[in-house]
């Protein structure tokens, strides 16, 4: 079983908290642009961590709060020479498995886990859902240099 | 919608290039034109600078509030003080105090209860416009005999 690179929740170098519509998964994007940029990743990494990250972030935006408005969290933090990115939300998460009311393709699940070096679906606390997903970074030579 | 946005950063190398995209993604969104972004990207990268140092545990917290043609920013929990600290620390020789000059409204909340705020509000050029056009009508009136 996967183990997550320890940070207690809300500890991450990066903390994002916003309401969970679509429109604000741009804004999680230009913060993960930020990381790339003072981690100096290369162009091909950042697409597939903004890709995999925006389809997690799309997960909750679609999934978590059918009846009612809620968060999106966004934490990122470096361990070693990995980038951890988790996903969390505080409605009905979302699952493997086929969801036969769900407007989407069911790709979104299978994408994040082809992008991502490790990926995993887990409850943190009552509640609360989270996607997370490491990335081993191959930077310009400033990648990992982070505490 | 569930509240704003918020974000924590740590002091370090990622917190200039993280806050000045997140605050220019919001300005954006609130309307407001380029060198209005630019000046919330600026104000960005001026806490990312010195807002650790002066917060309880080297994080810089932020909540924006994007509305039709603003963006506030509240900055804190600060340290007792942090708030006046930090705006003289954001001064610069031959421009003066950078927050109060590239914002339209630089505020100190230390009422909350929750510790001390620096609330920062930007607003979109035709909103200053029409301040500065209510300031003024208020300037000649009271000017009157």
């Amino acid at each position: 079983m996967l183990r997550r690179p320890l940070t207690p929740a809300g500890a991450g170098e990066v903390w994002l908290s916003l309401p969970a519509r679509a429109d604000n998964v741009a804004v999680v994007r230009q913060a993960l642009a930020g990381v790339a940029t003072a981690l100096g990743l290369q162009d091909a990494q950042v697409g597939d961590i903004a890709v995999a990250v925006s389809e997690a972030c799309g997960n909750v935006v679609v999934h978590a709060y059918p009846d009612e408005s809620g968060p999106l969290e966004v934490e990122v933090w470096p361990a070693g020479r990995r980038l951890v990115v988790a996903v969390r939300d505080r409605g009905r998460g979302i699952g493997p498995g086929p969801r036969p009311e769900s407007p989407g393709l069911g790709l979104g699940l299978p994408l994040i886990a082809s992008l991502a070096d490790e990926m995993c679906l887990t409850a943190p606390g009552p509640g609360v859902n989270e996607v997370w997903m490491t990335f081993r970074l191959a930077g310009s030579g400033r990648a990992g240099t982070l505490p | 919608v569930s509240g704003p946005v918020s974000i924590a950063v740590s002091g370090g190398p990622l917190a200039a290039p993280v806050l000045s995209r997140v605050a220019a993604a919001l300005a954006a969104a609130a309307g407001l034109d380029l060198d209005r972004l630019e000046n919330a990207r600026l104000v960005a990268d001026a806490l990312a600078a010195h807002g650790p140092a002066r917060t309880p545990d080297g994080r810089v917290r932020v909540a924006f509030d994007e509305g039709s043609g603003a963006l506030t920013m509240r900055v804190g929990p600060l340290v007792a003080g942090g708030a006046a600290v930090l705006l003289r620390e954001c001064a610069l020789p031959g421009v003066g105090p950078v927050l109060q000059r590239l914002a339209d409204e630089v505020g100190v909340d230390a009422e909350s209860g929750t510790g001390e705020f620096l609330v920062i509000r930007l607003e979109a050029a035709d909103r200053r416009r029409a301040r500065g056009r209510r300031r003024e009508g208020a300037r000649q009136r009271s000017a009157r005999p």
